[in-house]
C-alpha cells in the first residue's frame, strides 16, 4: 500500500478525514519515541512526552499550513515539550539501560550478547552526559539523518551552530566513550 | 614544517570541517581542499575514522521503539480535554444580566438586615427590667370555704 506523504495526510485531515492522522501517528511515533527516551532517558517519561507532543500536533493540525515540511514542524514541537520537561526536572534522570529484548537475537552467544549489551549501555550513557544542546543536535542528525539545514529550521538556530554543535558533540562523545573503555579494561585488569 | 606545526596550523584533529566532511556538509571547494589535505595528514585520517566508527556506533543502538499503536490514547487525551469545556452550559447575557441583578440585591438586603440587627438603635426606649408582681394574695382558709359555699 503506498505510504501517503505527510502534506497529503494533513491536507485530508483538515478535509475531515479524521484517521489521516493516525497515518502520521503511526509513522512517526517510534521516531519521535526514539529521540526523546535518549534526551529524557526515562522510558515512561518518554512515552508521556510522545504522546504530548502527538497531541500538540492533533490540535495545531487545523489551522497548519506548509511553510516548512512537516517533519521540522514535528520534531520542533518534541524539541521544545522535551526542553520544557527537563527543565521543570531540573535534573536529567539516568536510567540504566538493563534490557536486552531489544538487541538482535540471530546467531549471537551469549558471550557476545553480553558484550553488546554492555557497548550499547556504554554509549548511551555516554549520550545521556552530554549537555542538552549538544545531545538534541546529535539525536537529529544520527537518528533521524536531517542535514545542517534541516536541523537549524527544526530549532530555529542557525547552520554555523549547527555544525560546530555536531562537531563538539561528537568530540565530547568520543572521549567519554575512551574514557569508559580504559575504566572497563581497568577494572578487568585488577 | 614538522608534524605538530602542522598540526598546530590546520587545528587537525579537532576541526569541525572532519565532522562536517562526514557528515557531506561541506560545499564543493571546502570538500576537494579537505580531501586533498587528508591525503597528507595522518591525524585527520586517523579523526575521520573514529567519527565514522562512532556514527557507525550510534546507528547500530538498539532501536527504541513505543510497542504498540498510540492513537487510541492521543484521540482519547485530545477528547478528555475537550469534554470539560462543551458539557458547561452556556450562560447567554440576556440570561446572565437579570441573574446577576438578583444575586447583588439580595446580597445587599441581607447585609442591610444584618446591618440592622446587629446595631443598637439610640432613639429607642431601654427595655426595662420586667417584676413579676403577683396581685392577687395567697388565698385563705376562710375565703375558699365561702366561695365553696
Amino acid at each position: 500500500m503506498r505510504q501517503r506523504p505527510d502534506d497529503e495526510c494533513i491536507a485530508l485531515y483538515q478535509g475531515g478525514d479524521r484517521t489521516a492522522f493516525d497515518e502520521l501517528v503511526r509513522r512517526y511515533q517510534d521516531h519521535l519515541y526514539r529521540y526523546i527516551f535518549h534526551m529524557v532517558r526515562s522510558r515512561d517519561e518518554a512515552l508521556e512526552l510522545t504522546q504530548d507532543t502527538l497531541l500538540k500536533v492533533l490540535q495545531g493540525l487545523e489551522t497548519w499550513r506548509p511553510d516548512a515540511p512537516f517533519r521540522h514542524w514535528l520534531f520542533r514541537i518534541a524539541c521544545n515539550t522535551t526542553i520544557d520537561a527537563v527543565r521543570q526536572r531540573k535534573q536529567v534522570q539516568h536510567v540504566p539501560i538493563d534490557e536486552d529484548e531489544d538487541l538482535p537475537d540471530a546467531g549471537m552467544t551469549p558471550e557476545s550478547r553480553a558484550h553488546l549489551s554492555e557497548r550499547c549501555r556504554d554509549l548511551e550513557t555516554a549520550l545521556g552526559m552530554l549537555s542538552h544542546e549538544h545531545r538534541e543536535v546529535l539525536l537529529l542528525r544520527e537518528f533521524e539523518e536531517m542535514s545542517y539545514r534541516e536541523i537549524a529550521d527544526t530549532l530555529c538556530i542557525s547552520e554555523g551552530t549547527v555544525k560546530s554543535r555536531i562537531a563538539r558533540a561528537r568530540a565530547e562523545l568520543v572521549a567519554l566513550c575512551e574514557a569508559t573503555t580504559e575504566t572497563t579494561k581497568a577494572n578487568g585488569r585488577t | 614544517m614538522n608534524f605538530m606545526e602542522h598540526r598546530v596550523m590546520h587545528n587537525c584533529g579537532q576541526n569541525e570541517d572532519i565532522s562536517a566532511y562526514l557528515d557531506g556538509e561541506l560545499v564543493p571547494t571546502a570538500r576537494r581542499a579537505f580531501e586533498n589535505h587528508l591525503e597528507g595528514c595522518t591525524v585527520c585520517r586517523e579523526g575521520v575514522a573514529r567519527l565514522r566508527e562512532l556514527q557507525r556506533q550510534l546507528r547500530a543502538l538498539p532501536p527504541r521503539a513505543v510497542g504498540y499503536d498510540l492513537t487510541a490514547q492521543v484521540h482519547a487525551r485530545s477528547h478528555h480535554e475537550r469534554t470539560p469545556m462543551t458539557r458547561r452550559p452556556r450562560w447567554r447575557l440576556s440570561q446572565l444580566v437579570p441573574l446577576s441583578s438578583a444575586m447583588a440585591a439580595t446580597i445587599a438586603l441581607g447585609v442591610y438586615l444584618g446591618f440592622l440587627i446587629s446595631k443598637p438603635d439610640e432613639n429607642l426606649m431601654p427595655i426595662p427590667e420586667l417584676v413579676l408582681l403577683d396581685p392577687v394574695p395567697p388565698c385563705s382558709a376562710s375565703i375558699s370555704a365561702m366561695v365553696l359555699l
